[in-house]
Formats: structure tokens, C-alpha cells, sequence
């Protein structure tokens, strides 16, 4: 048995009124790292939570390594790490007896506690605050306790829903060297909106999109999707001429309309010779002056959001035929 | 707690530590409560402040705790109801990332709860009651041996006799036996004496032969009525055959002369008169039965009297118990109504207790407990009657006297020993405020409690009265969770316990369980703390209560772990 989470025709509706999963069906692979993607809404945080059995599905299976994941199954969940999007603490308790707590709650015996709960400290950088009590923590460090608290029994499989959303730089950065640190060894499944991260630690991607899954596979399967290149021009002077002759003269229009910066969509590197040859030729008539110029092709966030829409176009498409 | 487990359908395992770690995080959090630590200062100062109150009053230990225990049932039961339904407010926002994500399952997180809250409550509320308890106790005893007694030592104390049955002779005669002497113990229908029954028999035989004659008299009579009434019938057909010939004559004209048919109508006229004389003597003979009937009844009531004479001849006694005073003896002659033997019962015995002291005489009321003890053993009594007028106490001096009644248990030989008494008064009587009629309507405490009210409380009933709060808190707490876990809002739930708790009184009348509605509970405290209420009946009631509590506790579990938790 290869996956550590299996998704067998899930779907979830609450309260008879919101589908929040309608049918989903994918795998994360052991020791694989997966990207959760998805706009608001979109599901994540119910699959997330149907995956560690806190809620569960009102129809379909889910398994955790092989096994049917439901709310009793306290054996699997002790195997599975959590960090939620919103994470909330009991105010008045100390960082440090809050892992105590979770570390009882795992059942992890005093000694092996305690020494879990001194390296996670120093790894999250919260050592000198462990004795503060939580009521007084900045939202970065209540994430990082989060963290720590979802690495306290060691699991297998590690949950992190919006692990940076509210880090500084730097705890940002040691987040995601963390993350990097467990690649390969752990099965991690991240969500986030933050998608330079997830394009930063992640080898598989799982795009939901109201309650469906868009798209599942390897990063560079999503990218390739998506051929085209962007060539961008900063340019000084009468951009406004440029722009309107650009777009009467060589039918193109301008991606970003921001001040000095043009930014052109190419379907393709063949295209790209021809079209700065153009702009150049644009560019002396005009009478503007090209400061610098730079093509990159398509990143994740633009894969990505041109799945998203996409799959509402197709929906108002159906939605029109129907 | 695997069956339960299987009865609730409950998945995955409660194991004993999960549900300990959620117990005591959830106590802990319960100690750095403001609403807890408000909530016992608060109760302990007020229940401190109250107890002082009623130790200045010299109030009984029964008084103290009924109000005690009122108050937490009236009062602060409402904060018990805060504190179970607050289990759940703090925990919706890290309930599920918290702690379900972290190994614990839904079933061992609202177990914890539940053991925690109960802990917590049992805590806080025992944590005041019971030492209040036990000082009530401590310090009623304190009272009543300072100033809550009138006492009386053994030296002008003697064990009496209760209501002693003297013996008179029923019928006189020489005693040809006495079947006991004194001292003696005796059933009763035991035969004590035997008196000469010969002049009574004859007696007896005289007057069952006047009943005889009187009867063959009554005989005589009715014979007399019926011949007079066959005579009558003869008369008046004899006058019917005179009629007839004296019709015959005058209608025959030629015949018949006219002397004849004078003679004939003489004839009529003779046997008119003979049916005349026969119908007057039917009445005379028929009132000759009813006084020969009389006599007959007078002779009988005579016999069934010298039968009557002939039993009292055995004297048997009425009673058990002891023979404690023998008036005469074997041979002697005795008349109807000499005062023969006294028998006092078995078990019951009485003391004339001398009251020196005015104004605690005047604290006396039948019904107050005594404390006996007769060569250091220590029987309890009650104040039977409290002297109207005085009587001579050991040094003859009139004095005003209480007369204490008590039972023996089965001790033998207190006739006559001197007795050390002490009855415990009430509490003098006090200015009544509006606040005590408003509470005693409340609690139903009434005017007929004096018995229970200047009882003492021993500590297993001061227990039992305490269980029965906890009880009522335990009650609380499972109907707080559960409507909790039901309705998924604190605030709903404890609005809604409070409003159920107060008509709880009606739902428990309509369910037949009217002892576990919590006025019933108040009014009935006094009878427990007393011990007057049947231990059998306290003990189904808390099983009642510790039932119902345990139910609830279940589909509080159920419930919670068949439903989502909201985020």
C-alpha cells in the first residue's frame, strides 16, 4: 500500500444545505509532498478534516494507510500531524505545558515529552517564550506553536493548513527550511494561498474548486499545461502611444496597464523573436525608450489561476446549456 | 465500559488515560475559573456568615443545615447549572484542532468533560457543605450541653412504670389462689388469682331457674292468647247460627209465634254479647305475654350477670409486662371493686423530670427528645405531657415537672432506678421576618416540624442530606452537558436547564417521582437531617437521583459522538 491518504468517492454536505465535497476521489502518496490548492471555499479545510477524522463524510471512504479513517480511529490519528488555518489555544496556558498537554493527549510518555518538547521549541524559535502564557502570543507565534504542536508525537503524516500566513520573513523562511528538512522522509499535504510556498516545497498538486477536484498530478504536469510566455517591457516616455499602437498595429494587448511596465502574452518561444523585433520598431516610432526588457514563461500562479478559471467558464458554459 | 460502549454504539476505544488527561486539563481550567472561585468564596462566605448567624441564635444543628443545604438547592444550584453548561464555550474554537486532532476521540473528550465537571462540583460544593456539616454538629452538641438542656440527675429521677393497669375484683369472694407474686413478668390473658366461685355458681343456678319459670310463663301466655282467640271464633259463629234461625223465624209469619221470635232474638242478642266478652279477652291475655316476656328478659340479663360475676372469679391480666404491686393474698376475702394487683407494661417506662429553672419550664413542649440514662446506659425518649400544675419534688418543695416517656429496647429491671435525664429545648422563639416566611414557603418548612427541628443530627443522616444535594447537582450537570451537546450553544443550554430545573417540580408530579422535585427535597430535609424519614425511601431517592444522572451522562456521550463538531 503506496498512499497514506486514499479519497474514495468522497462527498460531504452539512446541514443539508452547503455540498462542500461532491464526489472526490484522489491519493497522496507516502512520503510525497502535496500541495492543497483551492480558492476559499473550495474545500480544502473540509477534506483536510474529513482525512483526520474529525468530521465525517456523508458518503464514500477514506482511508489513512489502508485503514477507514472515522472519528474513533484515535490509532491512526496518532500517527497524523495537524496545524489548522486558524489555530486557537487555551489563554491561559503556557506554550510550553500547551505541549505537555498534547504531548498526554498522544499518550507520549514524561520522558520522551519532554525531550520532544525542548527540540521542538528551539526548532520553531519560541524557547525564550515557552513559559509565556498563549493569550499573550502574536498570530506568528501562535502559528509557530502550532507547529510544534503538530510535530510533537512525530507522525507520519503531516497537515499543514496555511502554516505561514502571518510569519514574518524569517519564520517564513525557517517554516518552510522545516518543511524542505521533512521532504521525502514524511507524507505532507500543504494548503495554502500562498502558492510561491507551495511552488517552493511541493511535488504533487491537488486543486479543488467548489467542492471538485480540478486537478491532481505532478507540478510540472500543471505547468505545462499552460505553454505560453510573457515578455515584459519597462519603458520610459509616451507609453500610452506605445500601448494604442500596439494594440491598432500588432493587435496585442497589454497584460498589467501599471505605469512604465508592459507586459505582452507570447503562445510560444517561437513567437518571441518576431514580436521584440516589432516592439522595438514600435518603440522608435513612438519615441518611447526601452529601459529593460524580459521574458519568463508561465509560473504556478498563473497555471493555476487560469485552471480556476477555466472550470467557471466551463461551468457558466453549462450552466448557459442547461 | 466496553458493554457501554457497544450499548451507545460508540467506535473506537475510551482508554483510561486519554480520559484522564481531558479530566484534568479541564479541571485545571476550572481552577483558574473566576465564575468557579467566585462561586465557592461567594457560597463559603455567605453559608460561613449564615452559620455564625444561627450559632449566635443558638439555633440546632437540624436548623442550621436546612438552611444550609436550602440555600445551594434554591441558590446556587444556578451557578452549578453555569459551570456544566460553560464545559463546552470555551472549546468550540479549539475543540477539533486542539484536541480530537491530537489522538483523543469525541467519546473521551466528553467523558473527561463530564468526570471533570462532576469533580469540580462535587469540590466545590462538598468543599463547603461538608465541613459545615460537621461543624453544625460539632457546634449543636457544644449548644446543647451548655444551655440547650434541662437535666435531671438520678438521685430525684426514678424509672416509673408507663400506665400501669391496676386490677380490681370483679366479683366478691374469698381468694382461693394467687397464681403470681410480685415482681413476676406476665402475658396477657394470663391468669393472675383465683377467687371462690361456689356462692356464684349457686347464684348462677338460682337465677338460670327464675329464667325457666319465666320462660314457661311467656309459654302459659301465648297458650291463653289462642284459646281466647279460638273462643272469640266460636262466639262468632255461634252468633251467625242465631242469626240465621231468628231470620228464618220472622220470615216464616205463620208457624212461628210471636214469643218464639222474641226468644230467638234474645238468643241473638246473648251470643252478641258472648262474642263481645271473647274479643275483650284476646287484648288482656296478649298483654300478659308481653310481661311475662319482660320477666323473662329481666331473668335473663340476671343469668348473663352471675355469669358475668362467675368469670371475674379468674382475674387474668390485660397486659404484658410486670407485676409491680400486689394488694392482697391468698384467703382473704375481697369485695366487687377492691383494687387486687398493678401490671405495668414490658418496654415502656416514665419519668418525672422536676423543672426548677421558670423560664426553661417554659421552653418545655411535648414532643422534645430526651436523653435517658439509666446505669450508663443511654435510652431516647420524648416528652409526653408537660405538668399543668406542680408536685412535690424529693424535698417535697412543689416544683413544675415534664413527664418523659421512653421505651426499654428490651432492658430489663429499670422499674425504680434512679435515671439521669436531659431534654433538649428548642431554640427560643424568635422575631419572625418576612424574609423567613418568604423562605420557609419556599422550602415548605411549616409550624409541625417542632419534632424535627430540636432533633439531633447524627452524622449519617447529615450525610444523606448532603447526598441528596449532590444529588441534585449531579442531575444538573449531566442535564447541562447533554443539553450542551444537544443544542450546540452554551447559552441556550444553560437558559434552558435553569428554566427546566424550576419547572422540574411539575414534570417530576406528573412522572410519580414527586420526592426527587427539589421543593420536595427542601421540605422533607428537616425529616432527614432528623433522621424521622425512612432510610429505605432516602436510599430510592438517591438512587433515583445517581439513576437519572447516569442516564443523562450516557446520552450526553451518545449524542456528542454522533454528531460533527462545529467549527
Amino acid at each position: 500500500m503506496n498512499a497514506a491518504i486514499t479519497f474514495s468517492r468522497v462527498t460531504k454536505v452539512f446541514q443539508h444545505r452547503q455540498v462542500a465535497l461532491a464526489d472526490v476521489s484522489f491519493e497522496v502518496p507516502k512520503g510525497v509532498t502535496v500541495g492543497l490548492l483551492g480558492a476559499n471555499g473550495a474545500g480544502k479545510s473540509t477534506a483536510i478534516r474529513i482525512a483526520l477524522g474529525l468530521i465525517t463524510a456523508s458518503a464514500g471512504d477514506v482511508q489513512v494507510f489502508g485503514e477507514a479513517m472515522h472519528p474513533g480511529a484515535k490509532s491512526l490519528r496518532q500517527r497524523m500531524g495537524f496545524l489548522s488555518d486558524d489555530p486557537a489555544y487555551p489563554r491561559d496556558l503556557t506554550a510550553i505545558s500547551y505541549l505537555a498537554f498534547v504531548g498526554k493527549c498522544f499518550g507520549m510518555p514524561r520522558k520522551e515529552r519532554l525531550g520532544r518538547m525542548g527540540t521542538l521549541l528551539r526548532a520553531v524559535g519560541l524557547t525564550d517564550d515557552a513559559g509565556r502564557k498563549i493569550g499573550t502570543f502574536s498570530t506568528g507565534m501562535k502559528t509557530r506553536l502550532g507547529i510544534a504542536a503538530s510535530l510533537m508525537n512525530d507522525p507520519e503524516i503531516l497537515i499543514w493548513d496555511e502554516p505561514t500566513s502571518g510569519l514574518d520573513p524569517i519564520s517564513r523562511r525557517q517554516t518552510l527550511d522545516l518543511l524542505d528538512e521533512y521532504h521525502g522522509k514524511k507524507t505532507i499535504v500543504l494548503s495554502s494561498h500562498i502558492l510561491g510556498d507551495v511552488d517552493r516545497v511541493c511535488d504533487r498538486l491537488l486543486v479543488l474548486n467548489q467542492g471538485q477536484v480540478l486537478f491532481d498530478g505532478h507540478r510540472g504536469e500543471l505547468e505545462n499545461q499552460t505553454r505560453e510566455f510573457i515578455l515584459e517591457l519597462r519603458l520610459e516616455g509616451a507609453v500610452g502611444d506605445f500601448r494604442a499602437a500596439m494594440r491598432s498595429r500588432l493587435g496585442r494587448e497589454d497584460l498589467c496597464q501599471d505605469g512604465g511596465t508592459v507586459r505582452i502574452e507570447l503562445s510560444g518561444a517561437g513567437e518571441l523573436h518576431l514580436t521584440v523585433e516589432s516592439l522595438l520598431a514600435l518603440a522608435k516610432e513612438t519615441g518611447v525608450t526601452i529601459a529593460g526588457i524580459n521574458s519568463t514563461s508561465r509560473r504556478l500562479e498563473d497555471a493555476y489561476l487560469k485552471l480556476i478559471s477555466e472550470d467557471e467558464y466551463r461551468g457558466l458554459l453549462r450552466v448557459a446549456e442547461s | 465500559m466496553a458493554m457501554l460502549q457497544k450499548i451507545i454504539g460508540l467506535r473506537g476505544s475510551i482508554s483510561f488515560r486519554a480520559l484522564r488527561t481531558i479530566a484534568a486539563a479541564d479541571l485545571r481550567s476550572i481552577v483558574r475559573s473566576k465564575l468557579c472561585w467566585g462561586f465557592f468564596i461567594v457560597s463559603a462566605l455567605l453559608t460561613t456568615l449564615t452559620l455564625k448567624g444561627m450559632q449566635t441564635g443558638e439555633e440546632p444543628a437540624i436548623r442550621m443545615l436546612e438552611a444550609v443545604y436550602g440555600t445551594y438547592i434554591i441558590i446556587w444550584m444556578h451557578a452549578v447549572i453555569f459551570i456544566a453548561g460553560s464545559a463546552l464555550m470555551r472549546e468550540s474554537d479549539c475543540l477539533m484542532e486542539g484536541i480530537l486532532s491530537r489522538g483523543i476521540t469525541r467519546g473521551e473528550y466528553i467523558a473527561g468533560k463530564l468526570v471533570a465537571r462532576s469533580i469540580a462540583i462535587l469540590f466545590v460544593v462538598g468543599g463547603v457543605l461538608l465541613p459545615a456539616g460537621f461543624w453544625a454538629i460539632r457546634q449543636d452538641a457544644l449548644t446543647r450541653t451548655d444551655t440547650g438542656f434541662v437535666a435531671s440527675n438520678e438521685w430525684n429521677t426514678k424509672v416509673e412504670a408507663h400506665d400501669p393497669q391496676q386490677l380490681y375484683s370483679g366479683a366478691e369472694g374469698n381468694i382461693i389462689e394467687m397464681k403470681v407474686k410480685n415482681g413476676d413478668q406476665v402475658d396477657a390473658g394470663q391468669v393472675l388469682i383465683l377467687l371462690d366461685d361456689r356462692r356464684l355458681f349457686d347464684d348462677l343456678e338460682w337465677k338460670r331457674r327464675d329464667q325457666e319459670n319465666a320462660r314457661q310463663e311467656v309459654e302459659n301466655a301465648e297458650r291463653r292468647v289462642e284459646d281466647a282467640e279460638r273462643a272469640v271464633v266460636a262466639a262468632e259463629e255461634t252468633l251467625t247460627q242465631s242469626r240465621r234461625e231468628f231470620e228464618a223465624a220472622r220470615a216464616n209469619t205463620v208457624g212461628v209465634s210471636e214469643n218464639d221470635r222474641a226468644k230467638l232474638e234474645d238468643a241473638v242478642n246473648g251470643r252478641e254479647r258472648d262474642l263481645e266478652t271473647a274479643r275483650n279477652r284476646v287484648p288482656l291475655e296478649t298483654a300478659s305475654v308481653d310481661r311475662a316476656q319482660r320477666a323473662h328478659d329481666v331473668a335473663s340479663d340476671q343469668v348473663r350477670q352471675a355469669r358475668e360475676r362467675l368469670t371475674h372469679a379468674v382475674v387474668v391480666s390485660p397486659i404484658s409486662g410486670h407485676l409491680i404491686e400486689t394488694k392482697v393474698q391468698s384467703g382473704q376475702w375481697v369485695a366487687q371493686g377492691t383494687h387486687l394487683l398493678t401490671v405495668a407494661p414490658l418496654s415502656e417506662f416514665e419519668l418525672h423530670v422536676p423543672v426548677y429553672d421558670f423560664e426553661d419550664f417554659q421552653r418545655l413542649k411535648e414532643g422534645l427528645t430526651a436523653y435517658v440514662t439509666v446505669e450508663d446506659t443511654e435510652f431516647i425518649g420524648k416528652v409526653e405531657r408537660v405538668g399543668a400544675t406542680t408536685e412535690p419534688d424529693k424535698w417535697q418543695r412543689p416544683t413544675n415537672f415534664a413527664v418523659v416517656r421512653f421505651s426499654s429496647n428490651g432492658a430489663r429491671g429499670l422499674l425504680g432506678l434512679g435515671a439521669e435525664v436531659k431534654i433538649a429545648l428548642p431554640p427560643p422563639e424568635e422575631d419572625r421576618t418576612m424574609a423567613d416566611e418568604i423562605f420557609d414557603t419556599l422550602t415548605g418548612r411549616g409550624k409541625d416540624d417542632l419534632d424535627t427541628r430540636t432533633a439531633s443530627v447524627t452524622y449519617f443522616w447529615m450525610l444523606v442530606g448532603f447526598a441528596k444535594v449532590i444529588g441534585c447537582a449531579m442531575l444538573l450537570v449531566t442535564l447541562s452537558l447533554f443539553a450542551t451537546a444537544l443544542f450546540r450553544s452554551a447559552l441556550f443550554s444553560i437558559l434552558g436547564v435553569v428554566g427546566l430545573w424550576h419547572v422540574s417540580n411539575l414534570l417530576f408530579d406528573f412522572a410519580g417521582l414527586p420526592e426527587l422535585s427539589y421543593i420536595e427535597i427542601m421540605g422533607t430535609m428537616d425529616k432527614v437531617l432528623a433522621g424521622a424519614s425512612g432510610a429505605g425511601d432516602e436510599i430510592a431517592a438517591l438512587c433515583w437521583l445517581y439513576g437519572i444522572s447516569a442516564v443523562l451522562g450516557v446520552l450526553t456521550v451518545y449524542v456528542f459522538t454522533k454528531r460533527d463538531p462545529v467549527k
